[in-house]
């Protein structure tokens, strides 16, 4: 089986915003409207008193095993393939925003009726949208299909966003999660998330 | 998973509810939205490479562009995976460049000024290209403008692409006066401190630090070279830090790359001076220095005296040839003038030099000591305890540091980015790269590493030179600071050798007379602005004429926001004097509104590039090139050929014209005029361009001996053409360890004989060191350091941020706008500390005013409360606070820092004091 996965080095990440225009520009995301990334990376100051640190967080969509998102989906529009990519049909999906709310990672965004005018303005004759949904990160399984990387990984500048297959153990991301020097998000609520991520913490002076 | 919900289809969904397909419409508010198209579209997808143009690492692209329906689009970039630049990866900036090309917002005809309308205003008609013409030749002619009247200002982009016509277009038309955007800001105040030790000429564009392999990576002031970012540096950098390299940053506040370091040292903005003259000491007292490198490569060993009126010699012979001493002897030996080894004396004897000398030595009855030991004297007082005072970085961890890197190899201190801000930085960056030569680092695994590119040129120069015959094309050939030293005699230059009418660039003739005068003056005045206000105001005198500055071409530059004061350029370019402004770009720009004809050019990725270049600071040898994606979209034309037009108009001298860019470049007019007469059949526009790429790919054909055609089907094919692997360039041209590094000695200096030069033509500030010694940082008349600031007195630092690019007006693009939006507190606020802000009580998000204290200007912004800077600084982010409402995605975004920041320069290169005030805040 494949199992898709994602591990992020908090270690190269240097917050270039590289992965944020590369997936607006691959998946022809609203950039009108800053609320709609599908990925995005959070400028994060923490640290107590004079200890402060800074630190740069990638956030996308966890492709959980569990995904809430897809329990409330009313339609059917939201699904898991075989390889672990959550998936949006955007001609099921009727925006209810349900996901949204479920989802305890933030990943989803709206993209409405004048989003997709306004995107026809934009992307000219290349858009592929034909009407609006709820829109996530899709590990850009179109290109995974064909044997490429996502977008983001693709340009990561640090090589921070690695991706690969949990069920081949020579991959190196199934050897880095299955060594445990990666760890997911909020892995106590029983989502099962996919994106597993490298602490940048332990290597401060 | 416990809900079991039927899936539910929209068409399923849409029956129960009794619409059925003919109400869909009702649903769906736009017309043609709903379900799939009905024919299936004519589709296809095309590859080509191109090169990124939104900052010095000029990354290679992959460049895809789909066509549907006969419409062709670029729809995305990414690095290019077979290039060893960058390694397949590109950026923020590189991954939105495309929405460049599509900013509706662009330039889109030649544009003339509305009649009535007045410089300042952004009121433009369209006009053909023969409209324009034809009123540019009208004003030169009625206004009778000699070729010294005119200025050319040229940007970044104009600079590294462009330099071939630039120059010969200069030259031909006998134009003296270039302002060169990024030279008092970067390559003169930053770059040549560091050129000065190691012979470069343009640092972030001849030195590429393989980070890869360090164990030990120092950052001083300086984010751009990977946080900010630097895309060919960065990937290395990674590789570094995965391989567990110790990273330290000294910076005020925590930029991107301090987010990466183990260390982050919040120091005194103005003083990584002090901290790097402690660590150089440390390192020599405590022998943490490659001995033997120092000895053979470098002026370490030359024997200094002290003359009568107490000025640092070299000891030289009647032919001008160094002296050192035997190691652990008395015996002195003259060594070859120019070459990189000095364990063979000028008559071919071996040994080795001493740094130290073990017992008192006289030449010609003076008592001489090495330069090493000149130097270490002039470190003396320059303790940890000294520096941190100065510093407020604890003496501990001054000498902890300064042990740690010298103890670890390999090591690298990056060179630095951004000069500029204090008139130390010139002398910081100095001895950074004197720093980096005590490791023995230069042109090493793990440490500074210099292009293909430059490998090469240097190699060839010296073959030529030790061949004794004359090396044509210096603009291909010349390597490091030879090039620097050509380009400052061509424009210096009083005696009508280059330009017939016998007068320099009129910044040279300012600072004559402002010598004369004994008012303050700019020793090396290469492609500032300084002078240029006396100039335009007529209140400049050259040989007892006026040395007026009518008319100025403006190619991809925006000095209106770029430099300082905000009204400098504004009221230049405004004055009554003023008789002609021409700007050449591809979207408006602050400068813009000041023109009175803005002619457009083409986005990079609608262009072939008019020559083949070399793989910019790639250690491996490589050419490539861009190859247009996408036709023009607009009636734009090409550099060369606005150029050639130009000529035309000023002087006439076409045939000037070309036969300098052959003399010049290697490309010979006879190929070009060839490929012209052809592509003048076959190309509305860029004809001239096409016709100089044709003969660049027919001249690098000669040289690799191959085809033009091999050449372009690898290019095609691949997008760079690989000659040669940086391990192999090293193993042959390693600088100085295999040839010499291009100095005026061959070895890497630390005694700087531009300086003595310098100091002897009456240069004496302490700015003109010729070792590496203390310039203190001037932030407020009258007080040291060690007095407290006022309670709303910060000092200033500014910064880039990644989305914005280093080269263009790029804050517009769509994508990258919308990136800054969504950090908008970050990237647009103005950095306090929570602790300061408190007393002024100012909260996060509070309105607030800022205040020069040296020039009292005043703009405002926002509070960002943030404990990532350091307690006695302020951050704003550069590139913001555009004014041109044309260019809608940017207008009112941000502070424009040059409204805050006044004309202040420093002796040596003008270099802009740019940070040298503190600033007083307070709520709005």
């Amino acid at each position: 089986m494949t199992k898709y996965a994602m591990v992020i080095d908090l270690n190269t990440c240097v917050g270039c915003n590289a992965c944020m225009a590369a997936c607006a520009m691959e998946n022809q995301t609203p950039v009108w409207d800053t609320k709609a990334w599908r990925t995005y990376v959070h400028d994060e100051e923490i640290g107590v008193g004079d200890d402060v640190h800074r630190r740069f967080f990638p956030r996308l969509c966890n492709h959980c095993d569990n995904p809430p998102c897809m329990t409330v989906c009313p339609t059917g529009a939201t699904t898991k393939k075989a390889n672990g990519i959550v998936v949006v049909d955007q001609d099921l999906c009727m925006g209810c925003l349900a996901c949204a709310m479920a989802c305890p990672y933030h990943a989803r965004v709206e993209v409405t009726y004048g989003d997709v005018r306004k995107g026809k303005e934009f992307y000219g004759s290349d858009y592929r949208r034909t009407r609006p949904s709820v829109d996530k990160c899709s590990f850009c399984d179109h290109r995974v299909e064909q044997g490429l990387k996502p977008a983001c990984v693709e340009t990561c500048v640090g090589s921070s966003r690695m991706f690969g297959d949990l069920d081949d153990p020579n991959d190196p991301v199934a050897q880095m999660v299955a060594s445990g020097v990666a760890q997911p998000l909020m892995p106590h609520i029983g989502t099962r998330p996919n994106v597993y991520y490298i602490n940048d913490l332990k290597w401060r002076g | 998973m416990g809900w079991k919900l039927p899936r539910l289809s929209r068409r399923a969904f849409l029956k129960t509810t009794g619409y059925g397909t003919a109400g869909l419409s009702l649903l769906s508010p736009v017309g043609g939205m709903v379900g799939k198209a009905i024919a299936e579209e004519e589709e296809s997808e095309e590859i080509s490479y191109s090169i990124c143009n939104f900052c010095s690492s000029l990354c290679n692209l992959r460049v895809t562009s789909r066509t549907k329906n006969g419409d062709k689009r670029i729809v995305k970039l990414d690095g290019n995976p077979n290039s060893t630049l960058n390694r397949g990866k590109i950026c923020a900036r590189g991954q939105s460049g495309l929405r460049q090309t599509y900013d509706t917002d662009r330039i889109k005809t030649p544009l003339i000024r509305v009649e009535g309308s007045k410089r300042g205003e952004y009121k433009f008609r369209a006009a053909t290209w023969e409209e324009v013409w034809k009123y540019i030749a009208e004003k030169q002619q009625a206004a009778k403008i000699n070729p010294w009247e005119w200025t050319m200002v040229g940007g970044w982009t104009s600079c590294v692409f462009y330099m071939n016509w630039a120059v010969p277009f200069a030259m031909s038309n006998q134009v003296p006066n270039i302002v060169a955007s990024p030279m008092q800001h970067c390559v003169t105040t930053g770059h040549l401190g560091t050129d000065m030790v190691t012979g470069n000429f343009n640092i972030h564009d001849e030195v590429l630090p393989d980070f890869d392999n360090a164990k030990y990576i120092l950052f001083v002031a300086n984010n751009a070279s990977i946080g900010a970012v630097s895309t060919c540096r960065m990937v290395r950098f990674a590789q570094g830090r995965k391989n567990g390299a110790k990273v330290v940053t000294l910076d005020p506040r925590r930029s991107e790359t301090a987010a990466k370091a183990d260390e982050w040292i919040q120091i005194r903005p103005g003083t990584d001076l002090a901290f790097m003259l402690a660590l150089m000491k440390i390192m020599m007292e405590e022998d943490l220095y490659d001995s033997l490198f120092l000895q053979r490569h470098t002026n370490m060993p030359f024997l200094a005296y002290k003359d009568d009126a107490g000025d640092l010699r070299l000891v030289a012979d009647e032919q001008g040839r160094p002296m050192v001493v035997e190691e652990g002897t008395a015996n002195v030996r003259v060594l070859e003038k120019f070459s990189n080894d000095n364990f063979k004396d000028a008559d071919g004897g071996t040994f080795l030099p001493a740094l130290k000398l073990s017992e008192t030595i006289l030449v010609d009855g003076k008592p001489v000591k090495t330069v090493f030991e000149a130097q270490l004297e002039e470190l003396t007082e320059f303790t940890p305890e000294w520096a941190a005072e100065i510093t407020s970085v604890p003496a501990e961890t001054i000498t902890r540091i300064s042990r740690e890197f010298g103890n670890t190899r390999p090591a690298i201190v990056d060179p630095g980015w951004h000069g500029a801000r204090f008139g130390n930085v010139l002398m910081l960056r100095r001895v950074q790269a004197m720093v980096q030569a005590l490791t023995g680092g230069l042109d090493a695994v793990g440490g500074w590493m210099n292009s293909g590119e430059l490998h090469h040129k240097a190699a060839h120069m010296y073959e030529a030179m030790a061949q004794g015959h004359e090396m044509g094309a210096p603009l291909a050939s010349m390597a490091g600071f030879g090039f620097a030293k050509l380009v400052i005699n061509v424009v210096s230059n009083k005696d009508g050798q280059f330009f017939k009418h016998g007068k320099p660039g009129w910044a040279w003739a300012f600072s004559e007379q402002e010598k004369k005068a004994g008012r303050f003056n700019v020793a090396l005045p290469v492609m500032v602005d300084t002078g240029l206000r006396e100039s335009v105001e007529g209140k400049l005198q050259f040989n007892g004429e006026s040395y007026r500055t009518r008319a100025v071409i403006i190619n991809a530059a925006n000095p209106v926001r770029h430099y300082y004061p905000d009204t400098y350029w504004k009221d230049i370019l405004s004055h009554e004097n003023m008789e002609l402004v021409i700007a050449i770009d591809v979207l408006p720009s602050d400068t813009t509104p000041y023109a009175d004809v803005i002619l457009p050019n083409s986005s990079y990725l609608e262009r072939d590039e008019p020559t083949l270049y070399g793989n910019g600071v790639n250690q491996d040898l490589a050419l490539t090139t861009r190859y247009a994606a996408i036709r023009s979209m607009y009636d734009t034309e090409e550099m060369p050929d606005i150029l050639l037009e130009m000529t035309k108009i000023i002087s006439g001298n076409t045939e000037g014209f070309l036969q300098t860019i052959g003399q010049l470049t290697g490309i010979k007019a006879d190929l070009i005029k060839k490929a012209y007469a052809e592509t003048q059949r076959t190309h509305a526009k860029g004809a001239f361009s096409a016709a100089c790429r044709k003969a660049s790919f027919e001249v690098a054909a000669d040289r690799l001996e191959v085809t033009p055609e091999r050449i372009d089907a690898e290019l095609r094919d691949k997008g760079v053409y690989h000659e040669e692997d940086k391990h192999e360039l090293l193993s042959r041209w390693a600088m100085p360890r295999k040839m010499p590094v291009p100095t005026d000695s061959g070895r890497v200096e630390f005694y700087s004989s531009l300086m003595r030069s310098l100091r002897d033509g009456g240069h004496t500030e302490d700015n003109f060191s010729v070792l590496a010694s203390w310039i203190a940082p001037r932030c407020r008349e009258g007080k040291t350091v060690a007095d407290p600031l006022a309670v709303n007195e910060f000092y200033f630092t500014y910064g880039k941020v990644p989305t914005v690019s280093h080269a263009s007006t790029n804050n517009n693009n769509p994508v990258t706008a919308g990136i800054n939006k969504f950090k908008q507190n970050i990237y647009e606020g103005v950095w306090i500390h929570p602790e300061r802000a408190e007393k002024l009580g100012i909260a996060d998000g509070d309105s607030i005013k800022l205040t020069n204290n040296i020039s009292g200007q005043e703009t405002s912004g926002f509070a960002h409360l943030t404990r990532l800077v350091e307690k006695d600084t302020l951050f704003m982010s550069s590139s913001f606070g555009v004014e041109n409402k044309a260019l809608t995605k940017a207008v009112g975004v941000g502070t424009a820092i040059n409204k805050l920041i006044p004309y202040q320069v420093e002796p040596v290169v003008a270099g802009f004091r740019s940070q040298e005030f503190t600033v007083n805040v307070a709520r709005a």
